[in-house]
């Protein structure tokens, strides 16, 4: 996020006017570690640093590492619930909400931070997540099945709109549980879900997905055949990446894993830790798959009553 | 829809930051250097719109043939400079808007967005449009609500909806308590017909009374009630708060009722609308969904064999869709 001189100057306001220097230091030193404010302003340790020139350099340095947003969200929980068992009245906490506000983020109260307000932007790391740390995402891999067979068979136009009309269905789903397309490949890709209850929200997608395609295929979809999908859920650990591409996570590989091996085509696998998240009621919606490699699996697929 | 600008100049950023606010479509915002990248991963449903005001003859050209050579791609042009001589030429290489620095001080509406998008729609397949015979009763109220003016007689099509098991509900919930989970029941009852024209016209204890504006052709209800049956389970997890399956009947009917406005509908009588209560209220098991064969007629032909016949009620033929399981 880039920070405007006026949200520059309250953040600045905001320390100057409640704090003392040390405290500058370790709020700092909660989103940046081991920073040193000597350091940094250049003065020598057996003198104190005014408090305006350390919070200014504190502000600076926090804008210059991409963590206005965690420092602001760090701000208005010291603010409203405290920290470390004291509690701190701030000023300039609701001046601080409206700036980020209008710059397109909102206060996530369940995360403590601030993120996107994906009405007006959607990005990949919601804009709350930070460069190399590591989260828990909960992913859909989705494959097109037969797709080099159908590419082969039908005119580049037929499969392109073809595909696009997927992606839109995936993107509508997907979107409403704030999920986030992370690749596209053409005939598949992988969404990535962090805020909210991520695995009710990556399971309840590929539900959704599958649904809107079973209608698509039959009133709308180009091909001879209906359009194909497999579609697999996992959870786990991940280092987060702006690029996304260069992305190196066994989670996403075990992903991709059940997607391509143990999924059949128009149905979903859910992993063990996945459903054992899951709401009860989605739990009930998925039935037990049996997967070569002794792994637990659950499978959804559309039914119908004969 | 997802507006996406490729622009670094204020006045533009200004004009489509004013909007977001306003529209209900995202706007999110790229540099014009991004373009060819930006169009890759893009969403086929987005409207580009492309600022101009940097961009050398060449570079214009270059970008105006990125921009329709992506077939399906809905993109508009904006001028701040008002350098573009001949704004109608955009319009034969594929472009849905051209705004002019006129038009971005007078300020940028959400109606202004929706005729862009709506000025180039996404092809949709080839279909043979589908012969019906209409009975010489009806009188179609046509594709919309434009022409339905109330105290007339019209053809429509009623859907009867309600929840199930209320008896068991009200034991779990409390009758006080039943509300608030059936408040998320009727914000997607009314989110689901409204895309098919559909209208909530009356209110009933636990359900409602949704009217479809019929045209003769076609019945955009069926469609819309088979996606709340298939989707039921989802809603009943994510939205309903109920925290159990949330169990709703459905009925459909084709028929005439002098069209009153919501509300003034008390004193009404008209045998269609008795027809429709009656099958929802006496016919109509919890968790199905039903048509009358007037309805049957005009169903997609691609979900026809998703109904089975159910029997007769009150003279009529009724079907029933198979349930996902």
């Amino acid at each position: 996020m880039r920070i405007n001189v006026r949200l520059r100057d309250l953040l600045v306001q905001a320390l100057v006017e409640s704090m003392t220097v040390d405290k500058m230091v370790m709020l700092a030193q909660r989103v940046i570690p081991y920073y040193n404010l000597y350091e940094r302003t250049g003065f020598p340790v057996n003198m104190s640093i005014p408090n305006r020139d350390a919070a200014r350099q504190i502000i600076d340095d926090i804008h210059d590492n991409r963590l206005v947003l965690q420092f602001a969200g760090l701000l208005v929980i010291m603010h409203t619930e405290g920290l470390a068992g004291r509690r701190y009245v701030l000023p300039h906490v609701r001046e601080i909400m409206a700036e980020i506000h209008g710059a397109g983020f909102v206060f996530d109260w369940e995360f403590q931070t601030f993120v996107e307000d994906s009405r007006i932007r959607r990005t990949r790391n919601w804009g709350a997540l930070v460069e190399g740390q590591e989260y828990v995402f909960s992913f859909l891999s989705l494959d097109i099945v037969g797709s080099t067979a159908l590419v082969r068979e039908y005119p580049e136009e037929t499969i392109k709109a073809t595909y696009g009309d997927l992606r839109g269905i995936v993107q509508r789903s997907i979107e409403r549980r704030e999920g986030r397309l992370w690749s596209w490949e053409g005939d598949g890709g992988l969404v990535a879900f962090y805020f909210g209850k991520k695995f009710n929200a990556a399971t309840l997608s590929a539900v959704d997905i599958l649904h809107d395609l079973f209608l698509y295929n039959r009133l709308e979809c180009r091909l001879k055949i209906p359009l194909s999908v497999r579609l697999a859920v996992h959870g786990g650990p991940c280092e987060f990446r702006h690029n996304t591409e260069d992305i190196v996570s066994d989670t996403i590989n075990r992903t991709l894993e059940i997607e391509s091996e143990h999924t059949m085509p128009d149905s979903i696998a859910v992993s063990n830790v996945v459903y054992l998240a899951l709401e009860p009621l989605l739990q009930e919606m998925l039935y037990p798959l049996s997967a070569g490699d002794r792994s637990i699996l659950h499978g959804y697929e559309l039914r119908w009553e004969e | 829809m997802e507006i996406i600008v490729f622009s670094e100049t204020r006045s533009v950023l200004e004009a489509f930051n004013g909007l977001s606010g306003k529209a209900k479509c995202g706007v999110s915002f790229k540099k014009t250097a991004d373009l060819k990248k930006g169009l890759k991963s893009i969403d086929p449903d987005s409207l580009v719109y492309l600022d101009v005001s940097r961009m050398d003859d060449a570079a214009l050209k270059k970008a105006l043939r990125l921009l329709s050579g992506n077939s399906g791609l809905r993109y508009a042009i904006v001028d701040p400079k008002n350098a573009i001589k001949d704004a109608g030429a955009l319009f034969h290489g594929g472009a849905s808007d051209y705004l002019c620095r006129e038009t971005l001080q007078g300020g940028l509406t959400e109606k202004r967005v929706r005729c862009a998008a709506a000025f180039r729609k996404r092809e949709a397949p080839d279909r043979e449009p589908e012969k019906k015979e209409m009975p010489s009763t009806y009188k179609p109220s046509g594709r919309d609500w434009k022409e339905i003016s109330p105290g007339h007689e019209y053809t429509f099509c009623f859907m009867f909806i309600e929840l199930d098991n209320l008896k068991e509900s009200k034991k779990n919930f409390g009758d006080a308590n039943l509300r608030n989970p059936i408040e998320p029941f009727l914000r997607h009852l009314e989110r689901s017909v409204n895309p098919a024209g559909g209208k909530v016209w009356m209110w009933t204890e636990y359900g409602a009374i949704v009217l479809f504006p019929f045209d003769g052709r076609g019945c955009d209800a069926v469609l819309a009630c088979f996606k709340m049956m298939l989707g039921r389970k989802v809603f009943s997890i994510e939205e309903s708060g109920f925290n159990a399956m949330v169990s709703y009947r459905i009925a459909l009917h084709i028929g005439n009722t002098v069209y009153r406005v919501k509300g003034e509908t008390g004193t009404l009588v008209a045998d269609s609308l008795n027809s429709i209560f009656h099958l929802g209220q006496k016919f109509a098991l919890p968790g199905h969904f039903y048509l009358t064969g007037e309805v049957f007629a005009f169903a997609p032909k691609a979900l026809r064999d998703f109904f089975v016949p159910a029997g007769s009620y009150e003279g009529r033929e009724i079907l029933r869709m198979r349930l996902s399981l």
